[in-house]
Formats: structure tokens, C-alpha cells, sequence
């Protein structure tokens, strides 16, 4: 466990990059205590000691294969229906820069 | 205004009301309360309104009906609706049309249910107030200053407000269950599996799980054993048997040979006292209606929070990383630079409450805290599952609080997250475990705000959470109050 | 930039995407095939909508452990599916489902024979299914097109221990893993559509250190060639760099091909941290006996033991063999063919490595117009002396062209070898007789005049007589009159 975490606000941009999500100044000011707060609260799991615990990442045992066969099929051109730019049937972007 | 959902399915079926008469009574009771209450995201009173005339249609030909026929239904935003605009209360989906139903959709309306629209809730659902909404707040019927829960608090209005038989929502740490406790009706978490999440809008994808929200127990039942069962679509459905018969209960059962625990840690400090004399008066009831009280300790339950809100984030983070502009949904802004699309995109779309979520879970996964954070939770994770199977083997189902307050005022928590995390001390452990759970009218505070009764069963057995449910329901008259609000609307 | 005089050794490690042959995508019910317009062969599943859940394709578990078996792999019983984190337009969902933590396959080894006759063996690391991403291509005004046909395809992952040390060694493993994924019906193979792709990790150091240089990350090698170019060029560039006393970045670089250089990936800022996690959709695939049982059946001879059998059995020279058991296809064909034809495999193995293959795709050959059974005909044809050399290319001609099989192409344009002698010596006298001038020079002594006459009786029989007897004739008859 990290003790005393305390973000600061490059580390938030940091993650808000990583994200891909703007933040404006005031809300990297206000999430940057919020966070910190918040990870503080979370560390008292170091109390615990989980060595050798077997870790869940799922609340379902064992998974299934899926039958063949089976689709949700979509009238032509529904694939890009709801997309906010398209051209004759692809997605549409901007380019990647630098 | 219509009653219960088995009551109304009976006069359904009775012929005393028609499917277009009982649509159109929940139609108006909509338009007539819901600019006060902001429960709903989306009417389709046309789409309702031929969907119930075909059901009287088939019904006077005599042709064979499905289990819910004509019974007027609304669902939590979340849940995709072909043709039925869907956005999860967030405006990064305003607009957006899905091509597909989800699978419990897809049931409802093979049980020939009326889909009247979609329910506001937290964005994503992520809150426990319905303030999150990215579009308007949902407001408590028993007192507009207050908040319905969340983040089902537009299905839990609904259902309060008499707009609707009965909902759909989700419950990732209580969303179904606090909602329901703090409006005074039903609200069933099924176990994690038992309905497919398949066209369920993702939060939390390990502790998701649709439940219905009822105005009783048998009508929650109704729904839940509707929509039910395995679901090729999803690898995590449970091939396991449906109970049947749970909407029809008998009236009237005691609870004689049923041992009821009853964990120290949720009686404890930090219950309001109106939460905690209806507690100790429920507890009376289930005692005399035969049921063993036996203490158990779920020690670990005190780090269901923090372990919840590393996983539940770290898997949010994950799932909302598709809404970039690319394919549906809103895109920001003129940005000829992709990256500078994707963060206008989602900076403008995410609401606060999401972004701080997206951040603290793509912290916990990060190079370097995955260790520390993810994993950590997760080992505790199987801590608290390994405490509820201790405490199994020597009860039947567990008796606790829902919500350890009643609804508190709009606004009183936004600024500060942490308190707004710990309105769900009690629910959260049994989403970690995969648990069924269901809240139950129990009382009201001294403002006649209502009190939720929380009963968790095992695993797959919703069945005895229904009967102990069912008969507390019997032996007390909590759930047959409504709320002024409703009482006035025609 | 070569290194072939410096005092350098290039370490090279691949990672091989395999797109596996399956009927449909890796998580959807969508159709696994390429050339399709745009988003046709796409779903809400593997277009990423809201909702949506990946649900397992047994068939293409079946194929991963296929291809594990025969690579001597060691199959996890329990392997887990992750997410690997970012953002790109052709990756749907923001993540790619992939195996991190525990994959399904450990270890493993591809032995190679080289060119120079050294042997050497590649040992595997892991492999591991994963989907594809989309394709991404340049539209008008400087926008991007995404087409997702291909999210969602799924692949094995193949990485190689660094073990190779040269690019000559690396082709080789890389044709050799191409040969067995086809062998084994696991992949199409198909280069040109990206069904089989590879990066390369390149190093260097000095000959006889043990730790290995900085590497970088070669992206975009889709050709044998390619691969080859680009880990030459790479290895120089090392060497140029650690010569002049500058360090080598550790980096991803992408091939340019025309341009015949590698040049450092643009705009992947943060593209380290991939925030894997185990997949929550997913619950663990745990694989039953009869899962595994499932993978072997019918598991075809490979291509090193195939190799080595024509060469014991056949009497096939190496190269011939390599060349032939490189496509499953071939290989069958050219089994086939000396199957019917058992007396002579090396004059088949020399019309199907000389002039089949001129003329027919290898992986087309079973198919094409010259069935194995009449290409053995033919060699038969010649070996019996019915056809000469040059009649039998007129043969074959008439094979590819689809006039059937090689007897009725011999009747019907009466081809057949003249070996008759009193036919033969009839035709050569009359040519004597009516050429007297070069007979006179002949007897002149003028030898090479003989030309002249086999020519001539070639011409008078249509090139039907067989040249050893007209020659063996024309010597007799020559010298009857001196």
C-alpha cells in the first residue's frame, strides 16, 4: 500500500491524460483534495493482511463458450447510424497530429 | 393511478380494466406529477399506447398472453430500448438510438408488458442521490426537498408515485435497494447472474446486476422471475434453475424454523434513530413471526467501501473508455486533432461525478498502484465473500438497515464524495459477494420519510428472501403507504 | 549498414499476430473474412456500443490449442482474459480483450533447418488469444476512415524467446511458424491480408557478451522480405549508433518499406501504461480434458518431419524437400503424384519445382488443371520413352490449357514418340537421298553436316522421332555408302 497519498495536481493531469479526459483548471482544483480524500479512506485496506488471499475479479465461476450461429444482426448502414461523422459507410475522424 | 403490479395483472385478466385504460392511467399520473418529481427521461406514450391496444386485441381474440400482459412498465435509462432513445442520464449519449434490445428487454416484451418510457437516474449510476443526472435531478415523493436515493431513484419514484405497475434498474453497491428504502417500496438485487446483463449499460461490470422495484414483494418477484435466467450473450449468466411461484406466495406464512442472522456491525453507531427503532421494531416482527435471531460478525464488511470503490472505479474507468465521439453518441467540439477530439469529447459529455470516478479508477489500474490498489480490493474481496459463507452456514438469510439514514436534502452531499460513497455501507458487501439482496418498506422516521429493511440471502436463493420478505410484508401494512403526492394525483 | 564485418551479434526476438480460420469473430457471431465493404461484417458487439458483452468462440480455443500442441506448448488448464487499455479509433471499446497474466499456452519450440545446413531450435515464451483491431486508412481532407470488419477477429499471439541471431534466421522461423499454422489449418496464412504479421524485437552486442543491448520494436512487417530489410537495417542502425558513442532508444518503430528504413512511432504518448487488468466479462476458461482432446484430432504430419521423411524415403535432396513440403497443399500433391507414379519421385519433384510452380500458385496446385495423377502420367510418359523431352512440354502445355489429361493429348495431336526404326531409317534415307550436296560435303568431311540430316528427319517426322535412334541411324547410313 502507498502511504500518505496525496495527489497532486500534476499527478491529476497526469491521469486525466492518460484518460483522455480535459479537466478544466477548477476541476483539477477541486478533484485534486476530493481524490486525495478519497485514497486516504481507501488505505485502511493495508491493514489487512491479504497474503496468499486468493484475489476475486469476478463474481461468476466458470465461463461458457458461446453457440455458434448466434447474432444480433443490423439493418445495412446501422453500424454507423448513431455515429456523429460517416462516410460512405466508414467512421469518420480527425488525423492523428504529432 | 394504478395499484400493485399481480393486483392490476388480475384485474387485467378479470377484464375489469383494459391494457390501454391501465397505460392510460399511468400516462396521465406521469403527466400529472412527474414536472415535480423529474423521474422520467423519456415518455413513449404512442409506442405504450399500441403496444397496450394490441395486447387487448389478442386478449379479446383469445389468443395466448405472455406472463406481464398490458402491464404498464418503466425501466432505468440504462438499458438499451431499440428505437427508444437510450443515454444512461448522460449527455455524452444524448440522442443516441440503439440498434438492439437488451435481453431483459427483450423478455418484457415477450411477457407482453407496456414499455412506457425511460427512468432518470445517476449518470452512468454513479451516485446514490439521482443528483448525478446529466439532464435534471429526481426528487423524493414524500418530501421534494429531498433526494429518492440512487441510482435508480427515477425507477424508485415511479414506482412510489403510481406512474408505473413496477421498474427495471441495476444495482452496482445498492442502486436498486437504497433507492427503494428511501421512496418506500420493494427493490430486489438478484444474485450476480441470475438476469443477463447483455445490452445493460456498463459500471461496474463485475458487480452489476438488473433488479426489479415494486410495490411489493410479490410484485418484485413477478418481474424478477420474467426476466431471469441464462443468456447465451453473457459469459457470466448462471445456468441455474428460475424459482417459480414466488409472485404467489401465500398470504399469511409465519417464518417458524427460519434462523435470521443479525450482524453487530450494521446495529451499530452512525444509524440515524429513527432508522434504528424501526430496525429494532422489524426485528420484533420477524421474531414473532417465528424466526430465529441469531448474531453473526462479518468483520470484514468494514472495508466493503474502500475495496468497492477501487473495483467499482477501476472497471468504470475501463467501460466508459468507448465513449470517444467515434462511433454513437456526442462528439465535442471542432478538433482536427484525434486526441484532442477524444478528451473535448469526454470532458465535455462526463459529468463531474463520472469524471471523478474515471479518475480514481484509472489511478487504481495505473503502472505502479495496480498492486496496491486493484489487487488489494480484490483479495479483500474474496475476505468479504468468505465471511457471508462462514456466516451462511449458520443462518438462512441476514437482517440489516438498507440505508443507515432516510433521504437526505438535495445538495447536502455533493461537495463532499466521501459521505455520498457511504450512504451504501450496507449494500455494497453483497454486490462484492455476488449476493441476492432486497429492500423492504419497514417504517418511517419521525419526518415520515420511509426506512428500508435490507434481507441478503445466499447465493440462487432469492426464494427465501422473497418468503421472508412476503411474510414481514403480510404481518405489517408499511408497504401499503404512499405518498401524498400520490395519493393527490387522479 | 550491414553488420557482416563489425564486431556485432543481432538478438532477435518475434511476436507473430496469427489470425485464426475461423468461421466467425473471436467474441460475436459476426463473419471472419476479409474484403468486405466497410462495417458490413460488424454487430453492436464488435462495433463496442453500449452494452454489450464478448461472449467465447470455442472454435478458435480449439485452433489456439491446435497450434500449442503442435508446437510442443504446455497447455494451462485455467488462463485468464485481460483488458489492455487504449485509445485508438480502430480499437471499439477503448480496450482490447487479450491474454495477460496467465495465457494459455506456455513455452513450446520451433525447430529450423538453415540454409547453410546448420539446425537450430527457436524456443517459444507463450502464446495467446486476442482480438484484432480495425483497420484505420487516410480519407479525403486529411480525415480518418475506420473500418471495424476486422475488430474482433481473433488472433494467437506467437512470441519467440529472443533466441534468433540473424535476420536470415529470423525468416526462417517465421516461414517455418507460417508453414506449420497452415499445415495445421489454424490460419490462412495470407500475408497480403494481414492474416499473418509480425514485430520484431532487435538488439545487438558484441560477439560473446551474455546481456542483451537496448531493443527496439519493429511494427508493420508484413512480407518475409520485410522482415528481413527491416532487422538488417535495424541491427546497422545499432551499430552506427553504439560506433559513434550515442545510445539506442528504446522504442516502437515503424517499417517504411518503400522508403526502406525504420523510423520512430509518432503521437504514442503514455502508450506504456496499459492498465491491464482482468477482463470482468470473461470469466476464467478453463479447459476440459475434452477440450484438449477436441485439439488433436487429425493433427497433420508437420512440416520438419515431412521434410525429413521425403529426403529418407525418396532420396529428395533437401532443398527439393524444403521446397516442397513448405505448403501443406504441395506437399500433398507431390505425394500424390508419386503415389501413382512411384518409380521416379525426383523427375516429379523436378516438373513440379521447375514448371508447375512456374505456372501455378503452390497453395493452388491440388486444384488447378493438372491433376497429380496426370502430372505423374506425364513423367511416366517420358520415362517409358513414348515422349521426348521437348513432346512433353508440348504435353503439359496442353495440360495447363485444360485439354485434359495427358494419354488423350498425346492421341489427339499424335504426339506419341516415333520409335518404330523401320519408320525412322525409311525417313532418313529419303532425306540422304535428296540432299546430295550435303551429302557430298558430309563425305567431304565435313562431320557437323550430320546436324544438317537430324534435323531434317526431325522436320520429315514431325519431331516425333526419337533422337537417339535417328542419330544412331544416320551414323550407320552415312557411312553404309563410303
Amino acid at each position: 500500500m502507498v502511504h500518505r497519498t496525496l495527489l497532486t495536481e500534476d499527478e491529476v493531469r497526469r491521469i486525466a491524460r492518460l484518460a483522455r479526459l480535459d479537466l478544466s483548471d477548477e476541476e483539477v482544483a477541486l478533484l485534486t483534495p476530493q481524490l486525495g480524500d478519497v485514497l486516504l479512506y481507501v488505505e485502511q485496506l493495508a491493514e489487512l493482511d491479504t497474503t496468499g488471499v486468493v484475489a476475486t475479479f469476478d463474481a461468476a465461476p466458470v465461463g461458457r463458450f458461446r453457440p455458434l450461429g448466434l447474432r444480433v444482426e443490423l439493418a445495412p448502414g446501422e453500424a454507423t447510424a448513431a455515429a456523429p461523422d460517416a462516410w460512405e459507410g466508414s467512421f469518420r475522424v480527425p488525423q492523428v497530429i504529432g | 393511478m394504478i395499484d400493485g403490479l399481480c393486483s392490476l395483472r388480475r384485474a387485467l385478466d378479470a377484464g375489469h380494466l383494459s391494457a390501454v385504460e391501465a397505460t392510460t392511467a399511468c400516462l396521465r399520473s406521469i403527466e400529472a406529477t412527474d414536472e415535480r418529481l423529474g423521474a422520467w427521461l423519456a415518455v413513449d406514450a404512442e409506442g405504450a399506447l399500441a403496444q397496450a391496444a394490441n395486447v387487448d386485441r389478442r386478449r379479446a381474440a383469445g389468443d395466448a398472453l405472455g406472463p406481464l400482459a398490458g402491464v404498464p412498465l418503466g425501466v432505468k435509462d440504462i438499458f438499451l430500448t431499440r428505437g427508444l432513445t437510450t443515454t444512461c442520464a448522460s449527455r455524452i449519449l444524448e440522442g443516441f438510438v440503439p440498434p438492439y434490445d437488451a435481453t431483459v428487454i427483450g423478455r418484457l416484451r415477450a411477457a407482453d408488458a407496456v414499455l412506457l418510457g425511460k427512468h432518470n437516474m445517476d449518470e452512468f449510476a454513479m451516485g446514490s442521490s439521482s443528483e448525478s443526472s446529466g439532464f435534471h435531478p429526481v426528487r423524493n415523493p414524500w418530501d421534494l426537498d429531498r433526494i429518492p436515493g440512487g441510482s435508480s431513484g427515477g425507477s424508485a419514484v415511479a414506482v412510489a408515485a403510481g406512474h408505473c405497475a413496477g421498474a427495471l434498474g441495476t444495482d452496482t453497491g445498492g442502486s436498486v435497494r437504497q433507492p427503494a428504502a428511501l421512496c418506500g417500496v420493494v427493490g430486489l438485487k438478484p444474485t450476480y447472474g441470475r438476469l443477463s446483463r447483455f445490452g445493460v449499460i456498463a459500471f461496474a461490470s463485475s458487480l452489476d446486476q438488473p433488479g426489479p422495484l415494486a410495490r411489493t414483494v410479490r410484485d418484485a418477484a413477478a418481474l424478477f422471475e420474467v426476466c431471469a435466467g441464462l443468456d447465451p450473450f453473457d459469459a457470466t449468466s448462471a445456468d441455474v434453475p428460475v424459482p417459480t411461484g414466488l409472485a404467489d406466495l401465500p398470504a399469511g406464512a409465519d417464518l417458524r424454523g427460519l434462523r435470521l442472522g443479525v450482524p453487530a456491525e450494521c446495529f451499530g453507531e452512525g444509524l440515524q434513530p429513527g432508522v434504528a427503532s424501526a430496525m429494532r421494531a422489524a426485528l420484533d416482527v420477524l421474531r414473532d413471526l417465528g424466526a430465529e435471531l441469531v448474531d453473526i460478525e462479518l468483520p470484514h464488511t468494514r472495508f466493503a467501501v474502500a475495496a468497492y470503490y477501487l473495483i467499482a472505479t477501476a472497471e468504470a474507468s475501463s467501460n466508459l473508455a468507448r465513449y470517444d465521439g467515434v462511433r454513437f453518441g456526442r462528439r465535442a467540439g471542432a478538433a482536427d486533432d484525434l486526441h484532442d477530439l477524444y478528451g473535448a469529447t469526454r470532458g465535455a459529455g462526463f459529468g463531474l461525478e463520472v469524471k471523478r470516478r474515471i479518475m480514481l479508477g484509472t489511478f487504481a489500474l495505473s503502472a505502479g498502484y495496480y498492486d496496491a490498489y486493484y489487487q488489494k480490493a480484490s483479495q479483500v474481496r474474496t475476505l468479504i465473500s468468505r465471511d457471508f459463507d462462514r456466516a451462511f452456514e449458520a443462518v438462512d438469510a441476514i437482517v440489516t438497515p438498507t440505508s443507515p439514514t432516510t433521504a437526505f436534502r438535495l445538495g447536502e452531499r455533493v461537495a463532499d464524495p466521501l459521505q455520498m460513497y457511504l450512504a451504501d455501507i450496507f449494500t455494497i458487501a453483497c454486490n462484492l459477494a455476488g449476493l441476492p439482496g432486497m429492500s423492504i418498506p419497514c417504517g418511517f422516521d419521525e419526518l415520515n420519510l420511509p426506512v428500508g429493511l435490507q434481507l441478503l440471502g445466499r447465493a440462487f436463493d432469492e426464494a427465501t428472501v422473497c418468503r421472508v420478505g412476503a411474510a414481514y410484508e403480510d404481518a405489517t401494512d408499511w408497504t401499503a403507504r404512499r405518498p401524498s403526492l400520490a395519493e393527490a394525483s387522479p | 549498414m550491414s553488420l557482416d564485418d563489425r564486431p556485432w551479434e543481432t538478438v532477435i526476438g518475434l511476436e507473430v499476430h496469427c489470425q485464426l480460420a475461423t468461421a466467425e469473430k473471436l467474441f460475436c457471431g459476426c463473419p471472419n473474412r476479409f474484403g468486405q465493404p466497410p462495417n458490413r461484417d460488424t454487430c453492436p458487439i464488435c462495433l463496442g456500443m453500449p452494452g454489450v458483452l464478448p461472449v467465447l468462440n470455442p472454435h478458435a480455443v480449439r485452433l489456439a490449442l491446435r497450434a500449442g500442441h503442435a508446437l510442443g506448448c504446455v497447455v494451462q488448464p485455467r488462463s485468464i482474459f485481460a483488458r489492455k487499455h487504449y485509445f485508438y479509433p480502430d480499437l471499439p471499446k477503448g480496450y482490447q480483450i487479450t491474454q495477460y497474466e496467465q495465457p494459455i499456452l506456455l513455452g513450446g519450440a520451433v525447430d529450423l533447418e538453415l540454409d547453410d545446413g546448420r539446425s537450430a531450435r527457436i524456443n517459444l515464451t507463450r502464446i495467446h488469444i486476442e482480438e484484432d483491431a480495425g483497420k484505420s486508412s487516410h480519407g479525403e481532407g486529411g480525415a480518418t476512415l475506420v473500418d471495424l470488419n476486422r475488430a474482433g477477429v481473433p488472433l494467437i499471439e506467437i512470441v519467440s524467446e529472443p533466441e534468433m541471431r540473424s535476420a536470415d534466421e529470423a525468416v526462417a522461423y517465421l516461414r517455418a511458424l507460417h508453414a506449420i499454422v497452415r499445415y495445421l489449418g489454424v490460419s490462412d496464412g495470407n500475408m497480403e491480408e494481414g492474416s499473418f504479421r509480425c514485430d520484431a524485437n532487435v538488439s545487438i552486442r558484441r560477439a560473446g557478451e551474455t546481456t542483451l543491448g537496448t531493443r527496439t520494436e519493429l511494427k508493420n512487417l508484413n512480407s518475409f522480405r520485410g522482415v528481413q530489410r527491416s532487422i538488417e537495417y535495424e541491427a546497422g542502425r545499432h551499430a552506427d549508433l553504439l560506433e559513434h558513442g550515442r545510445a539506442i532508444v528504446q522504442e516502437t518503430r515503424l517499417w517504411d518499406d518503400a522508403a526502406g528504413r525504420t523510423r520512430a512511432m509518432r503521437g504514442k504518448e503514455e502508450a506504456h501504461d496499459y492498465r491491464y487488468f482482468p477482463e470482468p466479462d470473461l470469466p476464467a476458461l478453463v479447459l476440459t480434458a475434452a477440450d484438449e482432446v477436441a485439439a488433436t484430432v487429425d493433427l497433420p504430419e508437420l512440416p520438419a518431419a515431412r521434410r525429413a521423411r521425403l529426403v529418407a524415403v525418396t532420396g529428395l535432396s533437401a532443398y527439393d524437400a524444403a521446397v516442397l513440403t513448405a505448403e501443406r497443399a504441395l506437399a500433398d500433391y507431390f505425394e500424390a503424384a508419386v503415389a501413382a507414379h512411384p518409380a521416379n519421385p525426383k523427375g516429379i519433384s523436378n516438373w513440379v519445382t521447375s514448371e508447375l510452380l512456374a505456372r501455378v500458385p503452390a497453395d493452388a496446385v491440388a486444384a488447378g488443371p493438372v491433376p497429380p495423377v496426370a502430372l505423374a502420367r506425364l513423367v511416366g510418359l517420358i520415362d517409358d520413352g513414348t515422349l521426348s523431352g521437348r513432346l512433353a512440354k508440348e504435353v503439359f502445355e496442353a495440360m495447363l490449357a485444360g485439354e485434359g489429361d495427358p494419354d488423350a493429348i498425346v492421341e489427339a495431336r499424335g504426339l506419341r514418340q516415333v520409335t518404330d526404326s523401320d519408320a525412322i531409317e525409311v525417313a532418313c534415307r529419303a532425306v540422304i537421298a535428296g540432299n546430295p550436296a550435303q551429302l557430298a560435303q558430309f563425305r567431304g568431311g565435313k562431320a557437323q553436316v550430320k546436324g544438317f540430316f537430324v534435323g531434317q528427319v526431325m522436320r520429315a517426322t514431325g519431331g516425333k522421332a526419337n533422337p537417339g535412334q535417328v542419330n544412331a541411324l544416320l551414323d550407320r547410313l552415312l557411312a553404309e555408302g563410303e
